[in-house]
This record gives C-alpha cells, sequence and structure tokens, in this order.
C-alpha cells in the first residue's frame, strides 16, 4: 500500500514537473509571452457623389470633402530599401468618393513647409497613391509590389506649379528622382512638357518604375496652414486593363506615400502606408455588378502572363554573386539560357530544372514571400533574392546527375527541407549505379544458376 | 562475388561449434565469400577493457554525460520555443548529430550501445533501485510483470510510426523535441515505476525498436564466452544479481542468449558474472539475422515500417514538392490527415504487400510443398534489415553534408543568445562535400544491397528444406532486393 | 560489510553530487553566464513577425546622454532587421537565431520609430516600436 502512494506520488511528481515547463515552453514559445493584436489597417469608403469636380483651386477644399468619411492611414519610413528616409510624415489623412466616372482621392497631411522648387540639391514635397493592376494579388506588399505591378500616381509640388500655374521655378535643370538606387538614379535632365501634375507610373518591384505611354490621372495639391492637400483624379475603370489600375465594385486596396522635400525626401527616400482596402458605393444607378467580375478575373491571367514576360527587360538588379560566372559566361559568347524561378515558402516553381551537360544557364530567381536563398549542391553557387529584388547567377552545368539546390536564407520552419532537384543529362552517375547493381545481379543470379547445376553433380567438401 | 554457395551442404553435419552466435546452417558460413561468420574478436579479452567494463561507474560516466548534454538539451527546447530550428541546440544534437552517430556508426557498428548510455530512462530505473551507484536489495515501484501478449515489438512499431506522424514538428520546432524528449523520460518513470526492470525499453520505447532490430546487424555482441562455465555455475547470477551487479535489466538469460534484438548492452552481466565469462565480441555484421529466435511478424513489421519511413522522410524532407512538405508540416488539418493516412498505409500495407508477393513467388518457385507462408514471409524479411540501414545512412547523408556546419554554431551559441563559447558561432551555414553526396548514397546503397542479398541467400538455405529448392526460392528475393535497391537509387539520385 | 560503510557512504554522496552536477548544473551555469552577459543591458529586444508577436518589448524609454545598449533577438524564423533611422542606428540584416548588440548614446530627446528593415511577413510594416529618449 506505501508502495502504491509513493509511486503514484513519483509520477504525479514528474508528469507535473513535466506539464509545467511544457506550459511554460508553450506561452514562451515565440521567445516571449508579449502578444500583439495585428491592427487592420482599415477600410476607405468611397461613396458615391454625384460631385463633378475640375480641380480648382477651390475644389480641393469642396464641399463634397467635407460629407466624405476620412481615414488616418498610419505612415512609415520607408527601410526596406535602402536609401532611406532621413524622417516620416506621421499619418495622412485620406479621404474618396466617385461620382460613377471618375474616382477622387484626397490626401492630407502635416507639413510645416511648402517645398515646391526642384533644384540639383532641393527636393520637392510629393505624395503617391498605389493600386495594384492584380486585385486578386496578395493585398500586402511593398509599394513596389512583387506580386503584381502595380500603377502609381504621383503627385510632386513642382510639376503642380508648373501645371497649374506654369511656373517652374527652377531656371536649369533639376532631378527627377525615381530610382530607389543612389547610384543608378534615373533623372530627367530636361524640363518635360507637362499634361498633368501627376506622373502616372507602373512599377513591378523595387528599381522597376517605368513612366506609362498615357498619362491620364489628373490631380491638384494647396498647401494651406501647414497642410498640404492634394486631390487625384481619374476615371473609375479604363480600356487599357493591363497597364491602369480598375476601381470595380469588387475589391480593390491603395496604398500611400509622402515626400517631405525639405527632409531631402525623394525616390525610395518616402513615407509610406501599407494596404488599405477599398469599399466602393455602387452608382445610384444599379449595374449588373456579376458579369463584370468574371470580365476581371479572366483578364488576370492574361495580365500575368504578359508580366512574367516582361520581368527580363524590366529589372536591373542582381544580388548574386555572379562575378565569378560572368567570367564564364564571357568565354562562352552563347547566349544563356534564362531560367526563371519563383521561391515561396517552401517551393521552389519550378522545383525540377533539367539542364543539357555543358549547357550556359542563367538562373533568376524571385521571391513571393520572405528573403530566399539558392544553393547548389555540387556546383556550389548561391543566389540570395529578397522579395522584390531579383537574384540571378550565370554558369556552365559542366557537372552531369542529379544536384539538389536548397534554400540558403532561413526562411521558416521548414527551411532546411526547401529543396529542389537541378538534372543535368545525361544522368550518368545514376546510370553507373544502376548497371552495377544490374551486373551484380545477372552475377548473383548466374552464379546461384550455375552452381545449382554443378551441385547435383559434384559434391563440393571444405 | 559470393560462394557462399561452396560450403552449405556440409553445415547439417558438423557439430554447433563453441562459439557465440553459431545456429543450425551457418558455422562455416562467409559474408560475400570473405569474412567467415564465425570470427570473433573479443575487445574484453584485452584485461584494462575488462576491468574497465567491469566497473560500476563504466555506463554510468557516460549516462552522467549524455544527462549534462540532454539537460542543455531539454532547455533549448523549452526556451527555445518555435524558433528557427537549425538554430537550436536541441534541434541539432538531435537530429543532425545523435542521429547520425547513431545510424552511422553505433548501430552498424557498436549494436545497441546507445541504450548502454541512454540518459532515457535513468531517472526511472534510479528510482526503481532507490540507488544511482551501488547494487541494492530494494525495490521501488510496484514491479509488475509485463503482459505476455505484449512481449513483442508491436507497441515500439506503432509508436515509432506515429513518432514519424509528428516529423515535421519535431525536426523543426525546438519545443516539439522537448515535448518528444520529456513525454519519453516521463513515459519511462512511469513505467519504471510500475513494471518490473526496463520493460520501457524493452517493449514500448519507440526508438528501442528499431535499434533492437537493426543491432542484429551491429558488429559487436555481448555473449558468453564458454557455454560450459554457465553450464556448471547453478545459482546464474547474471540473471539473479549478486552484490556486484543486478540479474538482467533486460530480462535476458545472459548466459545463454543468441540475438542482439533485446540485448541493451547495460554490462550488467559483466559485474554480476563471478567467473568473468562474458564477451565484448567484435564479430562479421548481420550474423545475428541468422539466428532463429523469436523471430514474428513484428519484427518483419518493423522492417517494412523502417524501409518505409526512410522512403517517406526523403519524399517529405529531401524531396520538391511542397504540396508534400505543406501536409507535413500540418498547416492545414486536412493535409498532415492525408500523410498520416497516407504514410501509415504506406508502411503497413504497401510494403508488406509487394513484400508479401515475392514471399509467395518465393515459396511457389521453391516448389516446396509443406513449408508455410508464413515461415517464408518472416524469415525471407530479415533480408531487407541491411537494405534498410543502407538506405538509413544513404538518407542521413543527405542532410549530413549540407547541413552539418551548423552543428560548429550551436556547440558555440546553444541557445541563440550572442554566446561565442569556442570561437565558432560565427560560422555561416557552409554545405560540405555536397558534390559526394548522391555518389556516397549510391555507395551505401550497393553495400546495402550486397549483404542483403548475401543474408537472403543464407536465409533461403535455412527456410526451405534443400539447397536446390532454396536457391529456387531465393530467385524471386533476389529481384526484389534489387528492386528495392534500384528504387532507392532513383528516388536519392536518378 | 562494516566497514564498508564510510566507502558506501562516499560514494553515494558522490553520485548525488555528481547527479546534481550533470542535471542542475548545466541549467544553473547557463543561466548565469546569459546573467553575466546582459546586466548592463538597457533592453533586450526580441523580434518576433507581427502575427507572432512583434517586437518585444514594443516601447523603450532611456534617458538623453547616457548610453545605451541594446540587444536584438532575432527568435523567429525569418530574417529581420532592425534600425532606428532618424538616429542613424542600423543592425542590418538580423537572420534567424541571430544577435546584435547596438550601443550608442542619444543626444536629443524626443520619440524615435525603431523598425524592422526586412521584408518579413505580410504584416512587415506594422512591426515597429518606439525608443522614447527622456
Amino acid at each position: 500500500m506505501n508502495n502504491k502512494i509513493s509511486v503514484t506520488i513519483v509520477i504525479l511528481i514528474a508528469a507535473g514537473l513535466f506539464v509545467w515547463l511544457a506550459s511554460y515552453g508553450w506561452i514562451n514559445r515565440y521567445g516571449s509571452s508579449e502578444t500583439y493584436e495585428i491592427v487592420e489597417p482599415g477600410v476607405l469608403a468611397v461613396n458615391f457623389h454625384a460631385e463633378d469636380l475640375a480641380l480648382k483651386e477651390a475644389d480641393v477644399f469642396a464641399e463634397v470633402w467635407q460629407n466624405t468619411p476620412v481615414l488616418k492611414v498610419l505612415l512609415n519610413h520607408q527601410i526596406t530599401e535602402r536609401p532611406w528616409p532621413k524622417s516620416s510624415t506621421p499619418s495622412v489623412d485620406v479621404q474618396a468618393f466617385h461620382n460613377g466616372k471618375d474616382i477622387y482621392f484626397k490626401m492630407t497631411w502635416e507639413d510645416d513647409h511648402a517645398d515646391k522648387t526642384a533644384l540639383v540639391d532641393s527636393f520637392v514635397d510629393g505624395c503617391a497613391v498605389a493600386a495594384p493592376i492584380d486585385t486578386d494579388a496578395p493585398p500586402r506588399s511593398i509599394m513596389m509590389g512583387f506580386s503584381s505591378p502595380v500603377n502609381l500616381w504621383q503627385w510632386q509640388a513642382n510639376k503642380d506649379m508648373q501645371y497649374w500655374q506654369g511656373k517652374t521655378g527652377a531656371e536649369q535643370t533639376y532631378a527627377d528622382f525615381v530610382y530607389p538606387f543612389e547610384k543608378e538614379e534615373i533623372f530627367t535632365v530636361s524640363i518635360p512638357e507637362l499634361n498633368s501634375a501627376v506622373s502616372d507610373l507602373l512599377a513591378q518591384r523595387a528599381g522597376s518604375v517605368t513612366r506609362k505611354d498615357d498619362q491620364i490621372v489628373q490631380g491638384r495639391g494647396i498647401w494651406r496652414d501647414g497642410s498640404w492637400n492634394v486631390v487625384f483624379k481619374r476615371s473609375l475603370t479604363t480600356e487599357d486593363k493591363e497597364n491602369d489600375c480598375q476601381f470595380s465594385e469588387t475589391k480593390q486596396s491603395v496604398s500611400f506615400a509622402v515626400w517631405d522635400g525639405d527632409q531631402d525626401d525623394r525616390g525610395s527616400r518616402k513615407s509610406i502606408s501599407e494596404w488599405v482596402d477599398l469599399q466602393i458605393q455602387p452608382p445610384q444607378s444599379k449595374k449588373p455588378a456579376e458579369q463584370k467580375t468574371s470580365d476581371v478575373a479572366s483578364n488576370v491571367d492574361a495580365h500575368k502572363k504578359s508580366w512574367i514576360e516582361k520581368l527580363s527587360s524590366f529589372s536591373f538588379v542582381s544580388t548574386a554573386n555572379a562575378a565569378t560566372s560572368q567570367t564564364q559566361a564571357i568565354e562562352t559568347v552563347k547566349e544563356p539560357r534564362v531560367i526563371n524561378i519563383v521561391a515561396k515558402r517552401f517551393e521552389y516553381t519550378p522545383n525540377r530544372i533539367r539542364l543539357e551537360k555543358g549547357e550556359l544557364v542563367t538562373l533568376r530567381m524571385e521571391s513571393l514571400d520572405v528573403t530566399h536563398g539558392l544553393y547548389i549542391d555540387g556546383y556550389d553557387l548561391k543566389i540570395k533574392a529578397r522579395p522584390g529584388l531579383i537574384g540571378k547567377v550565370t554558369f556552365v552545368a559542366d557537372k552531369p546527375g542529379r544536384f539538389t539546390f536548397r534554400c540558403s536564407e532561413t526562411c521558416g520552419e521548414f527551411h532546411p527541407y526547401m529543396i529542389g532537384f537541378l538534372d543535368v543529362t545525361p544522368n550518368s552517375r545514376f546510370n553507373a549505379f544502376v548497371g552495377a547493381t544490374g551486373v551484380t545481379f545477372v552475377l548473383i543470379l548466374g552464379l546461384v544458376l550455375f552452381k545449382g547445376k554443378q551441385k547435383n553433380g559434384v559434391e563440393t567438401n571444405v | 562475388m559470393s560462394n557462399e554457395n561452396n560450403n552449405n551442404q556440409t553445415d547439417n553435419d558438423q557439430p554447433c561449434c563453441d562459439q557465440a552466435g553459431c545456429n543450425q546452417s551457418g558455422s562455416r558460413q562467409k559474408l560475400l565469400g570473405i569474412i567467415p561468420l564465425d570470427w570473433r574478436f573479443d575487445l574484453a579479452s584485452i584485461p584494462l577493457i575488462r576491468w574497465i567494463l567491469k566497473q560500476r561507474w563504466f555506463p554510468l560516466c557516460f549516462i552522467f554525460m549524455n544527462m549534462f548534454l540532454f539537460m542543455l538539451i531539454l532547455m533549448s527546447g523549452v526556451i527555445g520555443g518555435f524558433s528557427s530550428g537549425n538554430y537550436s541546440f536541441g534541434i541539432m544534437m538531435v537530429w543532425i548529430l545523435w542521429w547520425v552517430v547513431l545510424m552511422m556508426i553505433l548501430v552498424p557498428v557498436f549494436s545497441r550501445t546507445w541504450c548502454m548510455v541512454c540518459p532515457l530512462p535513468s531517472f526511472g530505473e534510479w528510482l526503481q533501485r532507490i540507488k544511482i551507484f551501488g547494487v541494492g536489495k530494494k525495490v521501488g515501484g510496484l514491479n509488475l510483470k509485463w503482459p505476455k501478449k505484449l512481449s513483442n515489438m508491436w507497441i515500439m512499431n506503432i509508436l515509432f510510426l506515429m513518432t514519424t506522424y509528428f516529423s515535421g514538428f519535431f525536426t523543426v520546432r525546438p519545443l516539439a523535441t522537448f515535448f518528444m524528449l520529456g513525454s519519453l523520460i516521463v513515459l519511462g518513470i512511469v513505467f519504471m515505476m510500475i513494471f518490473e526492470k526496463r520493460t520501457f525499453c524493452l517493449y514500448v520505447c519507440p526508438v528501442s525498436g528499431f535499434q533492437g532490430l537493426y543491432s542484429n546487424l551491429g558488429m559487436s555482441e555481448i555473449r558468453v564466452k564458454d557455454p560450459k562455465i554457465c553450464e556448471k555455475h547453478k545459482k546464474k547470477t547474471c540473471v539473479t544479481g549478486n552484490k556486484n551487479g543486478y540479474g538482467c535489466p533486460w530480462m535476458l538469460e545472459p548466459h545463454s542468449f543468441k540475438k542482439n534484438t533485446y540485448c541493451g548492452m547495460c554490462l550488467e552481466c559483466f559485474k554480476s558474472c563471478p567467473f568473468d565469462n562474458m564477451a565484448f565480441n567484435l564479430r562479421p555484421p548481420a550474423t545475428d539475422l541468422l539466428v532463429d529466435e523469436k523471430r514474428g511478424l513484428d519484427e518483419a513489421w518493423k522492417c517494412f515500417i523502417m524501409l518505409a519511413i526512410a522512403v517517406m522522410f526523403y519524399v517529405a524532407m529531401m524531396g520538391p514538392w511542397g504540396t508534400i512538405k505543406n501536409w507535413v508540416r500540418g498547416e492545414t488539418f486536412i493535409g498532415w490527415f492525408k500523410f498520416i493516412s497516407l504514410h501509415t498505409f504506406f508502411a503497413l500495407v504497401v510494403i508488406p504487400g509487394i513484400f508479401g508477393i515475392f514471399a509467395w513467388l518465393s515459396k511457389v518457385v521453391s516448389g516446396e510443398k509443406d513449408i508455410r507462408l508464413k515461415k517464408v514471409f518472416v524469415n525471407l524479411s530479415y533480408s531487407l534489415v541491411p537494405m534498410g540501414l543502407a538506405a538509413w545512412i544513404a538518407f542521413s547523408f543527405g542532410f549530413l553534408l549540407p547541413n552539418g556546419s551548423y552543428l560548429l554554431h550551436i556547440f558555440s551559441d546553444p541557445f541563440a543568445r550572442g554566446w561565442d563559447l569556442f570561437g565558432t558561432a560565427g560560422i555561416p551555414w557552409t554545405p560540405f562535400g555536397t558534390v559526394w553526396l548522391v555518389p556516397l548514397q549510391f555507395f551505401t546503397l550497393l553495400g546495402g544491397y550486397l549483404v542483403s542479398v548475401d543474408y537472403g541467400y543464407k536465409l533461403c538455405l535455412q527456410t526451405f528444406a534443400d539447397t536446390a529448392t532454396a536457391k529456387r526460392g531465393f530467385i524471386p528475393l533476389l529481384v526484389l532486393l534489387t528492386l528495392v535497391t534500384i528504387a532507392f537509387g532513383w528516388l536519392y539520385g536518378g | 560489510m562494516e566497514a564498508n560503510l564510510p566507502m558506501k557512504i562516499i560514494k553515494s554522496t558522490l553520485s548525488i553530487l555528481l547527479l546534481l552536477f550533470c542535471t542542475i548544473g548545466p541549467i544553473y551555469a547557463s543561466l548565469r553566464y546569459e546573467a553575466s552577459l546582459t546586466k548592463d543591458f538597457t533592453a533586450d529586444i526580441v523580434a518576433r513577425t507581427p502575427e507572432k508577436g512583434n517586437f518585444s518589448p514594443r516601447h523603450i524609454k532611456v534617458q538623453v546622454g547616457q548610453k545605451v545598449k541594446l540587444r536584438v533577438r532575432n527568435v523567429d524564423t525569418v530574417m529581420h532587421g532592425f534600425a532606428i533611422p532618424a538616429l542613424g542606428i542600423d543592425a542590418g540584416e538580423l537572420k534567424a537565431g541571430k544577435n546584435k548588440i547596438l550601443e550608442f548614446t542619444p543626444t536629443k530627446p524626443g520619440i524615435y520609430d525603431f523598425y524592422c528593415t526586412t521584408w518579413c511577413s505580410e504584416f512587415h510594416l506594422q512591426m515597429r516600436g518606439i525608443l522614447e529618449v527622456e
């Protein structure tokens, strides 16, 4: 009886200790018991107002804006890509409405000084609205999205002055920064003819900002009482579904950015917001929305394809250690075969790459979620692809056989198992293995059968 | 290649030699025609080694050392939570170092030496003995007998299979590794308290089952030196124990056992034998596969499960298929359920089914009428053991070579807190010798294939009535083993 | 048997001491070592993606003119970063399982945001906190 009690006590103590440790571990499974509640960035109501604004100065403060709900959108430093801004604008008040034909956005933010003149070393205030062209793309991604091309409407104070008041403010050329990388900043050296204060741009990922052929967005900004008030105007939908974002009653989201000129903001040095969902109220005269949806959906695939084809011409960025392999590329004058790889947790697409021995290839990898890498066994090559950037490596597939390529940047719990196969044909190693096995098989079989027959005749003794 | 056929005729006439590990049919057989199967070298014939093996502190000091490491492993599990597994001391120690050492060195060379130094059941054992160091008469716990019906591998089979259901968590989440090891310790204590001796290790511990089976292939064994001395010794202190050592905790009869499966190499018999009659033999690999003792469907299924898990792990962990990875890591319950059902079906039905077909073919081709299919099935299944171990070793190369460098990091910085104890914390992930990975795997598979075929033939000789039928019966088995080898080769590098 | 009694006592004490050394020992030693490393830290910031708990702590108060020593620990499974752009402080890429120790002396009072600099999750932009210099 005593024994039973002590056994029970021992078991209870052991189990209790285990449960206590396990629950401690569970509560602190993310390194600390502190939790965080995801803030939903909010929904911007786009109500219907039968109001047509001509973007006169008074229109920026028109009465309709008093009746439009305001959403305060929190802004962040853009510090995913270098160079970084010095400071950030904390938030921007956003409003939007539509009149069945056009959609209007208004951005209001505090700025104690209006910077309207662009010189070589002084920069202007500005703001932008971004909307993905593919509305089914993952709704959150950096401004220069990587899962869908983004349509950017960038308003700049100097262009506003030039367009609406005919003044440039600058007598010389000025720098018009669009490219986020210091060394290769692209700037316009002449003052272009403007047909709007807003630049209508496209981007797929960092470093790919491109001016659209059709500039169809209008905008106007007024600085008053220490605040900028900027209004954007564009038609709700357009014909060019491949290059313009569309605002239908289905899903759409937008994000915002603000540049502060006297803090030297330009290009990628800006404050950015998360994606904000739009809730577009149907116009008073109701239209059947159903058919439209399917239209959009079927168009989406078409966009995707054409955009993937455009990738090569669009990106200038490589983070790969291609230095050594590029010399190889020069030696063999042939154009490398380009293979595009898309990496996401925990799979590569394509997951098997088939090459022929001696083939010159360029692997270009793009990540859809977090930073991924690619290390090829045997070839000892590495690629690193941060989201929004492309990693590249060029090499000659001179070793035949099947090689594993694996992720080289910790990307999640299954990172060690993120794997793909590189088949360099002919797989002579496997053929040799099968050959060896086959020969052994035949030998043993022969030995067994042959000796078996002999056995009946001669009795071999040891 | 293998001229083992030369000598099988005389076997039955010869008296069984006095060496340990001999059996009816194999006293003068040779492995691959080169190494005689009855070759033994008794390590304990070296006086210093015998002296060490007889000390009570001997396995204990290793247990203490391992316990030291296990405490760090458990701690890194508790505070490591859901962190990155490749920077966790626990994950890396268990799933890279331990697993690789176990599969590549401990099991194939030293049989069940891991069980000798395993710290997991020690708490329970000490509580049961109420002693750490010495030998006592008093016993803690209830000391119940384990039911006869469960004295086999089925529980271990099922538990091991179930453990692999969670492989997507254990191998990547430090906390999950803690759950696994911690629950093994607690289970160990519970079983030690309720049942006698090492019941837990013998019939429950999931790691024990495959070690037991695969240690038949191991190149070392603990056996009696001279059975005649034991015959004269009436007290049998190796079973009952004396003041120098406990009676066999693994409930064997050290004076007469023939097979490694259930010998945990705890070395108690070295201590309790008054005649120094125990030997720690080195031997050619896999001789125990021929020992016809306690064979059964449980061990056959163990072979199949191990093969199935090797395949499943490769597909899930080293294959390129993201969908399967999402199933295994339990992204959705449905996916995970698909994984476990497929896995279970594959392990318990598909592989045994395929083997069953070939066993049936073997029986038919052999032309022997009055042999039971079950006997053929069970006996021949042991030929899969070398194949299975080779597949596992080859699989283990697949994470040792690319990921071994993590070990250097975690020795210096075990809890990912910026420590640098030995100056190696800064070493980045550097895959090593990956160009040799697939060839190494191929060589390992070929080695396993040769040993499997060799033992397959010997098992046929043992199973069937005469050499002629055995040779015919061997052909389907040979075909199967060849196919299995090529299939693994295709999986690993085709 | 009686003569062996002192020997027995020595042996059992020794084994219990050894047991303690091998079980509590490593735990105690590592906790002490960690404590000695972290004793002069202003804050020990744990970095997780927002859905797993974000930075912790997210609000740090420091005194102006006093040296600040921060350790940022990436306990997550993905790469993070840590930067206070307004103070020009950047820990660079912080791979999973890695730590960075940052030392600086704030000279101007104010409220500064710190951010994760690597795209780590779809909620990456919410991965931020506040350094308050008083």
